[in-house]
Formats: structure tokens, C-alpha cells, sequence
């Protein structure tokens, strides 16, 4: 059993463990880092697709070889968080099957599969084998990107149907796309012939290619300046620097097993929810992290083939060690087990076209559990959905008729309330980390209107440090579209702890335009007669309610995960599920309360029903003696019953009745400085 | 004329006076007034010219700055296309790289701290699709209903910006008419002021603008009319953000473009010198205060440009500023060591109370200047003509603390946290150049601020820079910089379209009229129009790319010079990015035309003034033992005001300027070139 | 060469739950905390794949192996897995030879 002192080293200590100075250690450790910071540049700045360069969807990596030819990914500059963690089970997997021995200086191999630690095949992985100055391999530089389209039956690389991998995009083994510098014509033929966008293809490999040079570059100047069994050493100092502060903070969570399980709301062709299920186990400064119990693999594309294996370990460094630069030293001290032939580690031939929704699904699930083992650290949970959506069609504005467009459409969703704050809004999952879509570029290559992006009042998951909102994000077509949804939690809301509130589930609904104002919303909020659903908790008269609507009910989908076309002049609107909330909503301060009424982001009603907060709204101001009165009146058995989902309880259904509505629920104006 | 430059930064008020006459140069230092920056800055007018006149007065201050960091601007409302209300509660969706990118405590400056909140941003019924048709009319009644609600929270600043209303401004312009009925007092800013694509940048420049916009008018009325009282005829000039200077009437059209200006300054001045004292040689500057790290770059005698400038995490300002990056290392930045052993220099700061524990005002935690002293760079009775206290055994005790249960000495330690310093400012620097396609051993180091000569040498080795210039005022250089610059001003217009898809006439007449507009400007300003001098860019990518690259425009567009910047433009990609699509249309998304005044008379110090009869050792102060390369060694001390032209001074050695250290490391040669310039072979 | 029939699978057939089965080791002792509780069974560990043998009681690695080409872990193995390179794939190795490189 490892105790405090053993974390400390002394200049001697590492000397002693790594052959080189604390001083050259630590410089070296921010010299790795920066490498990767310079990949990351290039990469951001040359990439083709949007999805890459405003999304951020891609990783840059640098591994260290070790004796036994396996690697450690040694530092990393996020652009998507997931590839920080996926990439250093895939680097040993991919170099394993093709031997690393068996690649050149300038040789680049390429794998996109999911079942060789890869996550879906839309994400192009690259690795790149740095040798010293005896030709052994020393140092791996990878990159990975999302290409826009690989092929396969639906344009964007994700076809939520799926059945099988056979209906997804091209599958690519560990195969050489560059022998000596020199693009291998065979492996790029093959990327370009089976995509439907092969100029941004071709831009995006160079982009990649061209990064991976720039990285060792760096890298290979950092090992003549230093030698390179110095800078292996600094490599080995900074994963066990990172180790050992994950092990340090083991140590301090109670040695026990912990359990949590969440459903993913279906596969996409079923309606059977998913359940997803995990006992965390700590021993001292070692712990697991043990799927058994999952359910099956679906038949839908909601598994993945491996990639759980890394992303579930975005749990012990969100709530363990957020801070500290990620290496895979803080994976040493766990042990994943995966379940062949669940949800969490699919076997060939199943599709892992929505990994999006099943890894925002583990990642809430391992928030939730590692937070049950740390409960004054406790997070509620997420969105727990990716908050996205594909679109593809052809284009007929004048100048652009018959061109195809894509695009994917970035909205994002809310963190959980921690015991300390509001979970942050406009957020993607802890997995994820990608980035919005310049809207006024969007408008320009393709043939749709955004006409709103902005939260939703009630909606997030009330607590005393409540959830973050869920955005709603509403877009028309102005030639037919196909829209394929990323956005789980439609059917389950994401759950809060110490008796906060669940957040409002995701929807989607065809709105109708009004004269004035078009079809955007008042905070969210819109007359159910506007409202045409398609998938979510409906009521019978039509109006989105997490609490007493049914999933399903009156919609056009009876899963969230439909691919569906819309017709020019339709306006689609997608609401992704808030954040649940972190302690009894009750507790709320008051003032927080009177500033989210003011904001236009909780209404007087939910202030009073679920917050137990009076405002009056004459004076702007907190009734304290209500608020009081409430507060303690409480019953024993309202205390004591878990609150519902947080949403608007009374949406309006006519026209008439919201205009009215929005009248008696805007905040008025008060010329003192609130 | 007598020229008198003023930069107001965080601590410290720096001002120089030239004298173009009889080549006199003086300056002084006085601290900042944060209450009302104009006390300092007369102060610092009232030492340098006393009772003499002067002319011009070239000034930078960080009004706009700190009233938008301490969240103390205009009560201002946003007027935002309905719908949109959330933009800049977005962030774009992104967290910072770091520290905070896994931490799910992390929330955004913007939320925690807006500069406008939810309530004061109202969306407005309207709106305009990519090419100019209304979606929807603009709702005029409630755009009224809107401001007169502001108008009761009792805002002062209106900013209005409209999804496309950079290309169609026409709703814009309406509900700015509007504003100005109903709140006739109130500053209205709209996206005229940064005409370009990206709602979200653009949405942030309005809104900073209208958010210090006020207190940067009242500051500049406040000092113009004390100026007057003390002074008739007093032209004042406010350095904008892109190193150029506009007069004190026309900033406040835009008065945002002169939100942090001091850091830009010493740009200009490193400009100067690559220009008429290096030959033209391409610098990587370094500035080392006692708070920050400032690091840019001058390539072809012309500071380096960005669009990527921001007050906060996803807090931007997008238009064009000289790139200066800040490292938060250096100076006053504390030294720690973790639970685990793990040594860092942090972004923290020491500040100056207590300060640093060599200050002797009872600080314990270790800054870089305590690991300066105890390296022996810092002398006691030496440190700024030993007027101010260092206290090397405070400092010894602070990093011992530190040491020993590293089983390190403070020496050891003290060298350890340089390094690292060293490190991260070589990182930043890399970042700049290489991040251009730039290769950094092709520039000379210059170095100024008080701590930037200390570090210079040992950062010039990890980039392998063969050379370190450090000016002859390096402490408060930036003001110097001040009064080297010259008037400019940039107009762009976005385009949006293909590079094939446009026309040589049609661009030329674009161009043609931007550059009357800015012209105009200047001719406002009395300058002479035959000392104008314009050039024009354009800011390009590859179609599909979300990320455009500034590029120069040739005077002449024809056919040929456009399918030559065609050529020009792949060439770009490739050497900055490594690969070029030709068979990729090229987008150009806006054009820009900059117009500049003349160039100043350049007066530099002769920087041998203080007459010395005999050789170099009459120029030494003392012999004194330092640990800079992991022994002890002994230094020769030189006093820099004893220098002359020609002065050969091998390391190790530490020359003391009366506001600044020279370091000079074992196996480098400091010369002393024209203008008291040193000229370190590294 | 060899060829690898872990290419397809079905779906584990039947309702009761999945599980990683942990095999006792009940002959071997922790060296660390001396209790008969010993097992071994597939993991992911941060490396990848792997066999542990480890204390069930304090977690004590005994063991942490590669698992052998016979082991179904992970399930899915390449057909090409025990397959020497060619000499196009190995074509910028500078001392080019035939033979199975993996390890």
C-alpha cells in the first residue's frame, strides 16, 4: 500500500528513476508538451474540413517507445479531448499488428478501424515512427482527424441505422499511406474513390501529413539538442509524474466499489433502451473499472469496438486530476473490463456509426460513478448527448445549383451542477471539446438559415448549483436536407445527485413561422400549435414536457436517431437535454435564483415551485418573508421526494396563449443596477 | 519639435521626450494613477518638458483595458438578431487548452463576469439571409420597445450587430437611428466598425467598443482640456492597437482600436531599430517586466499582424493588432514546487506587495527576481544604482524553503526556475515564427524591460539565434516606441468570393475607394497628402477552410497580377502549412487598404553621453560571483551609462543599466555598436 | 501464414447479463497481503490488451501479460495478424529483410 511521501521525488529520486536531472526533466516535460502545441497549430490552421478547423475535431499525440515496443502517448494538445486518450490504445494496437520494427523513417500508416482501438471510421488516425540515431524506433507522432465523408450510405459518416459496419463508410486495416515520405497511390486511391468529397479529403491528408512532419521536426531537434535517450527519459519522467498524481489522488477515495448505470435511449433501429452499466473499484491507489452487466450489443450502430477501453477514463480525470496535462500515465493505475459482445466492446460485424451518443453516454455514466466514490466532489450528471447535427443535400441557390453541401452543425449541451457551481452551458461533452460553427460561413456554403441558438427557459436541471442549460438550435432549408440528429437523452433525462433535479430530455419538432418573428422562440418557449414533433416527450396536446409527456407520443419518430429529409421552407429544431442539477434546489441561494429570473433563464414559477424562491417581480428583488415561508413549510414528504424534471410546466398551446404568456413572464425593466 | 511619448501600463507610467533640434533624449518613469491615468500622465509631462513647451504628444493608455477587465465600462445594452441572444454566452463551445480543459469547475469568463448580461441583451424581430433579401422586415415597434426598456435600466452604450449585417447593414443602420431618438445620450456603436464576416468576433468588437468606448471619451476629454489649461497648441496622438496613431478626436469614432496599446509600442520601437541600426534584420522581441512576458515579431522591418487578439478566454478582439503574446513567465512570477516534486514557474505574479522576497517587505513566496538575485545577477548594493533595497539572503531563505525537501540547493533551485522561464519563452517564440513557416534562427533576439536582457542570451541558445541586440534604454523602451511611430489607418470590406470569380476593375474600384476613405482620414488630420503612403491586402483561404490568412495585395490589379496571386497564394500555403491545392478555388473574404503618414524624425540616443576619458575598466563596477551556468563563476559588473561605441565585453559579465540588467553568459561577446546599441554574439 | 477465424461474430445469444469472468486461482497466495484470493482474467490496461493475475483483495498484480495468439482477447483478431510483412511494407526499413516482425 503506497503512502504520501512516496509521491514526492527529490532531485535524487530522479536522478536515481530516470538517469537525468529534476531541472532537464521538467524542461523536456514542456518541450514534449510544446511539440505537440505546434502540431496542433498546423493542423487547426491547414485542414480542410469545417468539422476540423472550426469544429476542432481532430488530436495530436506523441508517444514514447518503450523496451518492450510497446508506447505511451507522452503529451498531447487537445482538440477533441477523446483522441488524447483513444490514441494511446490504438498506437499500441496498430503498431503491434504491423510491427513497429517494420516501419521506415518517412513511413506513415493509417487506421480508421474501431475494433483496433479506433472509435468510428470517419476518424482517420495516423502514426509516424521517429527513429534515433542508431535506426531504433524511439518516439511515435500521431494525428487524427474527422474527415467529413468516407464513404458508406450516408454523407457525413454517420448513418444512424446501421446494422452492420458493412453500412458504414470504407473500414481501413493498418495500411501504409505514405512509404518514405511518398504518398502510396494505392492507399490514397482508395481514400479518394470512396468518398463523396474527395477535394476536402485530399486536404485534409495533407494537412495531417504535414503535421506529423512539422511534429518531428520539433521532436527530432529536441533530440539532437539533448540527445534522445535524455529526452526518453524526460518522456518517462512525465508519465510517471502523472501517475503517480492519479495514484496519489486513489488514495484519497474511500477503497470500496461503486456502481452506476444509464440508459442510452435506443439503438436507432429498436426502441429498447441500452442500459450501460459500471462498478468502479478502488484498492488503495489502484482501481477498475468493470462494464459487466452491460447490455448487448445493439443492432443499431450505438457500440463501439474498443474505444471505451480509453474514453471511460475520462472519468477518474475529470473528477481525480483535471489539471495536470494529459499522458497516459494516468491511465497506469486502472484496468478497464469490457465485456465482449456488449455495448462497450461490439464485435465485428456490428456499427459504430453513433459512437457520438454512446461515449457522451459513458462519459456521464463515469462522471456519475466515480462521483459516487467522491461525493463532495460529486458532479451531476451531463447533457449526456453530443448536441449536433449532420446535414447534406444538394445545393440550387443561384451560382451553386446542383453543388453538394455538408455540414455538421455544433450546439452542444450543459455540464452537471458540482458541489461548488452551475454546470457550464454551451458545452460539449468532457470527451468531446469541439467547437461552434462560424454561422455567417455556414450560410454562405450552404443553403440554410440558423435562426436561433440560445437556451431554453426551466429547462436546466435545478439543484442548489443547478445543470447547464441545453441549447435550442433551430435551422431552415432552403433546398431539401437530409438531417441526421447527434442527440441522445430524448427519452431519459440526465440524472442529478444530492437531490437535485434531472434536466429536461432533448427534442426535436418541425416549428412553424409566425408573420413577425419567424419561427424563433421567446426563451425557448413556443406555441404548441407551431410545433410539429418528431421525436421527445410530447404530451397529448403536443407540447414538449419531460414529466408527464410520453416518448413518442403524437411524434413523427419513435427514436431520436432518425435520419430524416426536410423539404425547403421546413424549419427543424433541436433541443439538447440540460444538465441535472447538484443538491436540493431548495437550498439555491436566493439572489442566484433572483439573477436567473432576471436573465430570463428560470421564470417566476420555477423560482417559487422548484426553488422555493418568492420574487417579487414588482420590485425585482427576493421576497425574503415568502421565500422564508416557503422554504420552511416545505413538507417532509416534498423534501424527501426526488424532484422532476426540470422544464416550463405550462407551455402554451395557441398562438393567442403564448403571446399572453410571453406578456406576464418578461422580467420588467427597473432602472436601479441589478 | 519636441515630441513627448507616454505609455501608461499596469505599474508604471513610462515617457520619453526627443528633441528633434539638438537630438536631446530624456525620459522618466512615474507610477500609474489607476483612478484617473491623465494625474500620471501630466505628472510625467510636467518632469520631462517642465516649463518648456512641446509639440506633440504620442500616448497609450489602458483605460479601455482595464475598465473592460475589471468590468467597469458603459452600462451597455446589445441589440442582437432575435434568437441569437446566447452568442456570446457561447464561447463558440470551446475550452481552453491547459490547465482548465478536463476541470468541471472551470466556467467562462464571460459567465461569470459578463460584460453585458443576458437581460441587457435583447434579441430584435429580423433578418437578413447571406445575399441581402429580408427574411424578416425589421419589427421597428419592437425594436422601440426594446430600447425603451434599456433605456429604463439606464444604459449609457448601445451596441447593435445583426447576423449579416456586416455585408448588409442596413437594418443595423435603422435601429441605430432609433437608438439615437430614444436615447439621445447614449454611445451607439453598430458593425460598421468591423465590417466583416464572423458574427461572433464582430458581435464582440461592437460590444467592447460600446463597452469602453465612454470612459475612454471622458478620459481623453478629461486630459485634452487639462492639456490645454497647461498648454496651447498641443496636438495629441492615441496609439491604436496596430501600432498606428490616430489623433485624440478621431479615436473616438472607434475608440476600442485603442484598448491595449502599450505592448505594441515597444514593437515599433524594435522597428526602428531592425530598420536604421540592423540592417534590416528580422527580430524576435522580448519584454520582460516585472508582471508580464511580451513576445513579437518584425519581419521586413514591420511588426507581424494577428486577428487572434483576446481580453479573456473566448473573449476576442478581432481586429488587427500587432501580435504580441503574452508568457506568464518572468519578472515577478512565483516559483512553486507541488505535492509530487514537480517544479514550475507559474502564471502567477508576485505584484509588488509584499512582492518578491528580495523586495524586504516581508513576501516568503519565491519570484523570478528572488532566483535573480540569488544567481548573483541582482547585486545589493548595485540593483538601480542601489537605490532600491534587494535583500539576497530574504531571497535565498524563500527558494531554500523550496529546495530542500527536493534535496536541491537555492542555487540549484534558483537556476532550475530560469531554465524553465527560459523554456517556456523560447515555446512562444517558436510558436510565432515557426507557426509562419518561419525559421527562428534567422532572426536576431531583441531584448528590452527591465528583465528581458536577463533572459535573452540563454533563450537565443534554445532557438539557436547567433545574436541578441538589447537597445540603450531597454527599461521603458515601449515609450520609446511611442514616438517612433506614425499615423495609420486601415478601412476593409468584406468580399466572400472566389479569386477567380473576380473582376480586376471591380477590385481596383473597391480598393480605390477604401483607400480614398482612408486618405480622407488622414487629410483630416493635417497631414500632407504627398506623405501618404498606402498599401493594400486581402485576407484569404481555400474554400471550405474557416481560418483566413492576410496577404499582401499588389498596387497594379490586372489579369496577370491576379492569376500571380493565385501562384502567391499556393506558394503561401505551402511554406506556412506544408502543401498547396491549386485545384482548389481560393476565397477571398475581405480586402483591406492601409493608409500611414510620414515616418517621424528618427532620433536615437547617441548613448555615449556620459564621457569616459579612459578604457573599459574604467566602465567596470565591481567582480561578484554568479551561479548562471550551474557553478559559480565570477562576473565582471559594468556600469552601461560608462559605455562607448566599440567596447568589446566578453561574458561572464552583467551590465547595469539604471533601469535594467544586461546579462551576458560565459562564451557570449557583448559589442557596443552605434547609438549605444548591444550587440551580443551568443 | 496464418489465418484468423476471429473476424465475425454473433451477437452473445440469451438474456442473462455479460460479464468478464474472473478465473480463481485458488493455489496461488498475494505476496503482498498473503490471502488466497487470486484471479486472473482479460483487461484492458493502459497498454492494451492484456492477462491479469491479481489479488482480488488488494488488488497486488502478480502477473500483467500479453495474451497469447490462442486467447480470444480481444475478441477480434486480424487475419493477417501472424502474417510476415512484405517488402513494399517494409520498404524504407533500411536493412530490408523477410520474416515475421511482430512481436
Amino acid at each position: 500500500m503506497a503512502d504520501e511521501q512516496e509521491f514526492f521525488l527529490t532531485s535524487a529520486d530522479v536522478e536515481g528513476q530516470y538517469g537525468i536531472d529534476l531541472i532537464t526533466a521538467e524542461t523536456l516535460r514542456h518541450g514534449l508538451i510544446e511539440v505537440t502545441r505546434h502540431m496542433h497549430g498546423t493542423l487547426q490552421r491547414s485542414a480542410f474540413s469545417s468539422i476540423v478547423r472550426d469544429g476542432m475535431d481532430f488530436g495530436v499525440c506523441l508517444h514514447v517507445v518503450c523496451d518492450d515496443l510497446s508506447t505511451e502517448l507522452v503529451a498531447a494538445t487537445e482538440g477533441c479531448t477523446m483522441f488524447a486518450f483513444t490514441q494511446q490504445h490504438m498506437t499500441n494496437i496498430v503498431l503491434g499488428e504491423y510491427g513497429v520494427d517494420n516501419l521506415g523513417p518517412g513511413d506513415v500508416l493509417l487506421c480508421n478501424d474501431s475494433f483496433r482501438g479506433g472509435i468510428h471510421n470517419a476518424d482517420l488516425n495516423l502514426f509516424r515512427v521517429l527513429h534515433d540515431e542508431d535506426g531504433k524506433p524511439a518516439f511515435v507522432i500521431t494525428d487524427a482527424a474527422h474527415v467529413f465523408d468516407i464513404g458508406g450510405p450516408s454523407a457525413g459518416g454517420f448513418n444512424l441505422q446501421a446494422e452492420s459496419m458493412f453500412e458504414e463508410g470504407l473500414r481501413i486495416p493498418p495500411t501504409l499511406l505514405t512509404s518514405g515520405d511518398v504518398p502510396v497511390r494505392s492507399t490514397m486511391n482508395l481514400l479518394l474513390d470512396n468518398t463523396r468529397s474527395p477535394w476536402h479529403m485530399v486536404g485534409d491528408v495533407r494537412a495531417l501529413l504535414g503535421t506529423l512532419r512539422a511534429g518531428e521536426q520539433r521532436l527530432s531537434a529536441l533530440m539532437q539538442k539533448y540527445g534522445t535517450e535524455t529526452v526518453k527519459a524526460a518522456a518517462r519522467y512525465a508519465l510517471g509524474l502523472s501517475e503517480r498524481r492519479m495514484r496519489r489522488a486513489l488514495l484519497q477515495v474511500p477503497d470500496g466499489e461503486y456502481q452506476a448505470e444509464q440508459a442510452i435511449d435506443d439503438d436507432g433501429v429498436g426502441t429498447d433502451p441500452v442500459m450501460l452499466r459500471v462498478a468502479f473499484r478502488v484498492k488503495g491507489d489502484q482501481a477498475e473499472i468493470d462494464f459487466s452487466g452491460t447490455d448487448r450489443q445493439t443492432i443499431g450502430p450505438v457500440t463501439t469496438g474498443w474505444a471505451e477501453a480509453a474514453r471511460s477514463l475520462i472519468g477518474p480525470k475529470v473528477l481525480l486530476d483535471p489539471q495536470h496535462p494529459m499522458n497516459s500515465g494516468m491511465m497506469r493505475p486502472f484496468h478497464v473490463l469490457l465485456p465482449p459482445g456488449s455495448a462497450v466492446l461490439g464485435l465485428p460485424p456490428t456499427s459504430q456509426n453513433n459512437h457520438t451518443e454512446l461515449g457522451a453516454k459513458i462519459a456521464s455514466l463515469m462522471l456519475r460513478v466515480v462521483s459516487a466514490a467522491i461525493p463532495e466532489h460529486a458532479t451531476a450528471a451531463d447533457s449526456g448527448a453530443s448536441g449536433a447535427v449532420l446535414v447534406f443535400g444538394i445545393d440550387d441557390r443561384p451560382a451553386h445549383e446542383g453543388q453538394p453541401f455538408g455540414a455538421v452543425l455544433l450546439f452542444g449541451g450543459g455540464w452537471g451542477g458540482t458541489s461548488s457551481a452551475d454546470g457550464i452551458s454551451y458545452c460539449l461533452s468532457a470527451l468531446y471539446n469541439c467547437r461552434a460553427n462560424v454561422l455567417e460561413f455556414v450560410e454562405k456554403e450552404t443553403p440554410l438559415v440558423v435562426w436561433e441558438w440560445d437556451t431554453v427557459m426551466d429547462s436546466a436541471g435545478a439543484g442548489t448549483f443547478r445543470g447547464g442549460f441545453g441549447p435550442g438550435y433551430t435551422f431552415e432549408a432552403l433546398a431539401p436536407t437530409t438531417c441526421v440528429p447527434l442527440l441522445d437523452s430524448a427519452k431519459f433525462s440526465p440524472l442529478p445527485v444530492a437531490g437535485g433535479a434531472p434536466g429536461m430530455t432533448s427534442y426535436g419538432m418541425l416549428v412553424k413561422k409566425h408573420a413577425r418573428s419567424g419561427p424563433v422562440s421567446w426563451n425557448g418557449l413556443l406555441p404548441a400549435e407551431r410545433l410539429v414533433p418528431i421525436f421527445g416527450k410530447f404530451d397529448d396536446a403536443g407540447r414538449p414536457d419531460p414529466e408527464h409527456g410520453s416518448f413518442g407520443n403524437g411524434t413523427r419518430f419513435q427514436t431520436g436517431k432518425a435520419q430524416f429529409t426536410i423539404v425547403p421552407g421546413e424549419v427543424l429544431r433541436l433541443q439538447t437535454a440540460s444538465a441535472a442539477g447538484c443538491g436540493d434546489p431548495f437550498g439555491r441561494y436566493p439572489q442566484a435564483v433572483l439573477n436567473d429570473y432576471l436573465q430570463e433563464r428560470v421564470s417566476a414559477a420555477q423560482a417559487r415551485s422548484t426553488y422555493g424562491v418568492v420574487i417579487d417581480v414588482a420590485a425585482l428583488k427576493v421576497d425574503e418573508v415568502g421565500t422564508a415561508g416557503l422554504r420552511a413549510g416545505r413538507s417532509a414528504a416534498d423534501h424527501a421526494a426526488p424532484p422532476p424534471p426540470s422544464h416550463f410546466a405550462d407551455w402554451p398551446v395557441t398562438e393567442e396563449e403564448y403571446s399572453d404568456l410571453v406578456q406576464s413572464l418578461r422580467p420588467p425593466a427597473a432602472a436601479e443596477r441589478i | 519639435m519636441r515630441r513627448i511619448g507616454i505609455d501608461v501600463g499596469g505599474t508604471f507610467t513610462d515617457a520619453i521626450m526627443v528633441d528633434d533640434a539638438t537630438g536631446a533624449v530624456t525620459r522618466t518613469k512615474v507610477l500609474t494613477t489607476a483612478h484617473d491615468q491623465s494625474e500620471g500622465t501630466l505628472e510625467a509631462i510636467r518632469q520631462l518638458a517642465g516649463e518648456e513647451g512641446f509639440d506633440v504628444i504620442v500616448h497609450g493608455y489602458t483605460v479601455g483595458l482595464n475598465a473592460a477587465l475589471t468590468r467597469t465600462g458603459a452600462r451597455t445594452a446589445l441589440l442582437v438578431t432575435g434568437g441569437h441572444r446566447g452568442l456570446v454566452d457561447s464561447g463558440r463551445l470551446s475550452r481552453p487548452n491547459g490547465q482548465f480543459m478536463y476541470d468541471p469547475t472551470w466556467e467562462r469568463p464571460h459567465d461569470v463576469n459578463p460584460l453585458v448580461d443576458r437581460r441587457l441583451r435583447r434579441g430584435v424581430p429580423e433578418r437578413m439571409r447571406e445575399d441581402g433579401v429580408a427574411l424578416l422586415e425589421l419589427d421597428e415597434d419592437a425594436v422601440r420597445a426594446e430600447l425603451e426598456f434599456v433605456k429604463a435600466q439606464g444604459v449609457t452604450a448601445v451596441g447593435i450587430c445583426f447576423i449579416h449585417g456586416y455585408a448588409h447593414p442596413a437594418h443595423e443602420d435603422r435601429v441605430a437611428a432609433i437608438a439615437r431618438e430614444i436615447l439621445p445620450e447614449a454611445y451607439v456603436q453598430t458593425s460598421r466598425i468591423w465590417p466583416l464576416a464572423r458574427e461572433y468576433e464582430r458581435t464582440f468588437v461592437v460590444l467592447l467598443d460600446a463597452y469602453t468606448g465612454p470612459p475612454v471619451i471622458r478620459y481623453l476629454r478629461n486630459l485634452e482640456s487639462r492639456l490645454a489649461d497647461a498648454q496651447v497648441g498641443v496636438r495629441l496622438f492615441i496609439m491604436q492597437m496596430d501600432g498606428g496613431l490616430r489623433s485624440s478626436s478621431a479615436v473616438r469614432d472607434a475608440p476600442v482600436f485603442t484598448l491595449q496599446s502599450g505592448p505594441v509600442a515597444g514593437l515599433l520601437g524594435a522597428e526602428v531599430y531592425s530598420n536604421k541600426v540592423l540592417g534590416g534584420r528580422d527580430l524576435v522581441c522580448l519584454d520582460i517586466g516585472g508582471t508580464s512576458t511580451d513576445i513579437g515579431i518584425i519581419v521586413d522591418c514591420e511588426a507581424e499582424v494577428t486577428n487572434d487578439w483576446e481580453l479573456e478566454h473566448a473573449i476576442p478582439l478581432a481586429i488587427t493588432t500587432l501580435d504580441v503574446r503574452s508568457v506568464g513567465a518572468g519578472g515577478g512570477s512565483l516559483i512553486g514546487v507541488d505535492a509530487l516534486g514537480s517544479l514550475d514557474v507559474s502564471e502567477e505574479s508576485a505584484g509588488s506587495d509584499p512582492g518578491p522576497a528580495c523586495y524586504g517587505r516581508g513576501g516568503t513566496r519565491p519570484a523570478m527576481t528572488d532566483a535573480y538575485a540569488v544567481l548573483g545577477l541582482l547585486q545589493p548594493d548595485l540593483f538601480l544604482n542601489g537605490q532600491m533595497t534587494l535583500r539576497v539572503d530574504a531571497a535565498e531563505l524563500a527558494l531554500d524553503e523550496l529546495a530542500k525537501p527536493l534535496g536541491m540547493g537555492p542555487h540549484e533551485l534558483a537556476r532550475g526556475a530560469y531554465d524553465i522561464t527560459n523554456m517556456k519563452i523560447a515555446a512562444a517564440m517558436r510558436q510565432m515564427t515557426l507557426g509562419r513557416g518561419m525559421d527562428p534562427r534567422t532572426f536576431s533576439l531583441f531584448a528590452f524591460g527591465a528583465a528581458g536582457p536577463m533572459h535573452a542570451v540563454s533563450v537565443a541558445r534554445l532557438l539557436d539565434i547567433t545574436e541578441v541586440v538589447v537597445p540603450y534604454f531597454p527599461g521603458g523602451f515601449s515609450a520609446y516606441g511611442m514616438i517612433a511611430s506614425r499615423n495609420k489607418i486601415s478601412r476593409a470590406r468584406a468580399l466572400m468570393e472566389p479569386l477567380s470569380d473576380l473582376d480586376a476593375d471591380r477590385l481596383s474600384g473597391v480598393l480605390a475607394e477604401l483607400e480614398a476613405e482612408c486618405r480622407a482620414e488622414l487629410e483630416s488630420e493635417s497631414l500632407d497628402p504627398a506623405s501618404i503612403t498606402t498599401s493594400y491586402a486581402y485576407y484569404g483561404m481555400y474554400a471550405g477552410q474557416g481560418y483566413d490568412n492576410r496577404l499582401p495585395l499588389p498596387r497594379q490589379i490586372d489579369a496577370e497580377s491576379l492569376r500571380r496571386l493565385a501562384d502567391d497564394f499556393h506558394q503561401f500555403y505551402d511554406s506556412r502549412y506544408g502543401y498547396s491545392a491549386p485545384e482548389i478555388p481560393i476565397i477571398v473574404t475581405s480586402v483591406v487598404a492601409v493608409a500611414t503618414g510620414p515616418q517621424p524624425p528618427l532620433v536615437l540616443p547617441k548613448g555615449d553621453d556620459a564621457g569616459r576619458t579612459g578604457g573599459l575598466t574604467d566602465a567596470v563596477l565591481a567582480h561578484r560571483s554568479i551561479f548562471l551556468s550551474g557553478h559559480d563563476e565570477t562576473a565582471t559588473f559594468y556600469n552601461r551609462e560608462l559605455l562607448i561605441e566599440g567596447d568589446e565585453i566578453p561574458g561572464p559579465a552583467v551590465i547595469d543599466d539604471k533601469l535594467g540588467t544586461i546579462v551576458v553568459p560565459s562564451g557570449a561577446v557583448a559589442r557596443v555598436a552605434e547609438f549605444g546599441t548591444l550587440r551580443i554574439a551568443v | 501464414m496464418g489465418f484468423s477465424d476471429r473476424l465475425m461474430f454473433v451477437t452473445p445469444p440469451g438474456d442473462e447479463p455479460l460479464v468478464v469472468r474472473k478465473e480463481p486461482l485458488s493455489e496461488l497466495t498475494c505476496p503482498s497481503c498473503r490471502r488466497n484470493e487470486v484471479a486472473t482474467y482479460p483487461v484492458a490496461a493502459h497498454q492494451g490488451p492484456r492477462i491479469v493475475t491479481k489479488c482480488q483483495s488488494c488488488f497486488t498484480v502478480l502477473e500483467l501479460r500479453r495474451p497469447r495468439p490462442e486467447e480470444p482477447w480481444p475478441p477480434f483478431r486480424p487475419a493477417m495478424y501472424d502474417a510476415p510483412a512484405s517488402p513494399a511494407e517494409r520498404a524504407s526499413v533500411p536493412d530490408r529483410k523477410g520474416g515475421n516482425e511482430n512481436v
